[in-house]
């Protein structure tokens, strides 16, 4: 049994300690992937972050495609926030070589996975994301796995055990907040 | 409170007409003018999202060859030079003006290849170019002092780099044989050098180190 596997299942199981275990295999499996696009991939090229998550768990769980919904579940659920730690510390990286930072660092780092959205805007995204997770953890829950784990609102909302509905409508209101608040 | 602005904004939200919506609204937020411009703001959001915010987040390869990215920061020493100012760039390479302390005090330019573009095609561009400057020896043709790899990165991406004098001494304007220098060495980005006013070059040395 794969160390992966063997989380999933303390997860299952119900031992929350187990999803702070999955984080680091998951965010350095993520920045592997990158990484390997990196090579074979033209500069610039543009790609579904998500789309490294599916690859990661397609490599870390699910090798014969014979894993159940659950283990996808939880597996969505931490590899989105590593998919979000990963091009927030990019992002910030950046910015900070913008600011006369370290280039050397910066420049020639194979795995700089960027995304598409300027830094400073991916940055307030983030931060209005972690102010969502405290007023509304559900909702933040949701927008992190659709956004960052590449889930649909009914995808997502399987994994959060919810109904598509309710789904929607905090979809809907958590994209309408999150645009007011980095407005602010 | 949260709760009555979310239920307010759903109720908002599946009104069948503008008019219904501002006349719900004006029922259900009563007084509260701050609350009713806290869901206006959010209908608002809701009728016209940004489309960053209405799907996955999108991510690029950012490498550091894909154009402008590349620069080094001044005052990075690379072996003995320390950098002190950009002077030119190219397709290939970034050309520096750089201070070496030892084991003489002089100013030289240094021209690194970009990381990332050190395929071997571009390395032998860059060999090809240092040897046509090798053949030549005229005080107004740049000089390779010294050649060899950053290694900086530690990652098996090294770049390569080569040094020649430069200095108020050297500066002289365009040059005739330079230029044709640039002309006859396989390495065609004549941008990628020096401009012609601080680069001299004439014999060389290649180092790895």
């Amino acid at each position: 049994m794969s160390e992966v596997t063997r989380i999933l299942k303390s997860l299952e199981e119900g031992d929350p300690q187990a999803a702070d275990d999955l984080l680091p295999l998951v965010y350095d499996e993520l920045r592997r992937l990158a990484a390997a696009k990196m090579a074979r991939e033209k500069p610039g090229q543009t790609l579904q972050a998500t789309a490294l998550v599916h690859e990661a768990y397609v490599r870390l769980v699910d090798p014969q495609g014979q894993r159940c919904w659950n283990d996808r579940r939880h597996f969505f659920l931490v590899a989105a926030e590593a998919m979000r730690r990963i091009l927030i510390s990019n992002a910030r990286r950046k910015n900070a070589t913008k600011r006369g930072g370290d280039h050397k660092q910066a420049d020639i780092d194979p795995d700089d996975l960027a995304a598409s959205i300027p830094s400073e805007q991916l940055l307030a995204l983030s931060d209005s994301l972690d102010e969502l997770t405290r007023r509304h953890p559900d909702k933040a829950q949701l927008v992190k796995l659709r956004y960052f784990g590449g889930l649909t609102v009914a995808e997502a909302a399987e994994a959060l055990g919810i109904s598509s509905t309710t789904a929607e409508r905090h979809w809907a209101y958590a994209r309408a907040w999150l645009q007011c608040q980095i407005a602010e | 409170m949260k709760d009555q602005e979310e239920a307010i904004f759903h109720a908002a939200r599946e009104q069948s007409s503008p008019e219904d919506r501002g006349r719900y609204l004006h029922e259900a937020c009563g007084d509260d003018a701050p609350l009713r411009e806290r869901i206006g703001a959010l209908l608002a959001a809701d009728d016209h999202p940004v489309s960053y915010l209405n799907g996955p987040v999108v991510a690029t390869l950012d490498r550091p060859d894909a154009g402008d990215a590349f620069a080094i920061e001044l005052g990075t020493q690379i072996g003995p030079y320390t950098l002190r100012e950009q002077i030119g760039e190219g397709g290939f390479g970034v050309v520096y003006v750089a201070e070496q302390t030892h084991p003489v005090a002089r100013k030289v330019a240094l021209k690194i290849i970009k990381p990332g573009m050190d395929t071997k095609e571009v390395i032998a561009r860059f060999e090809a170019e240092r040897q046509a400057l090798a053949m030549m020896d005229h005080p107004n043709i740049a000089k390779v002092l010294d050649a060899g790899s950053t290694g900086e990165s530690g990652k098996g991406d090294r770049s390569n780099l080569c040094a020649a004098p430069s200095g108020p001494s050297r500066q002289i304007g365009p040059v005739p044989l330079f230029r044709r220098g640039v002309l006859i060495s396989p390495w065609n980005s004549s941008a990628a050098f020096p401009s012609p006013s601080s680069a001299t070059m004439s014999g060389s040395r290649r180092v790895k180190d």
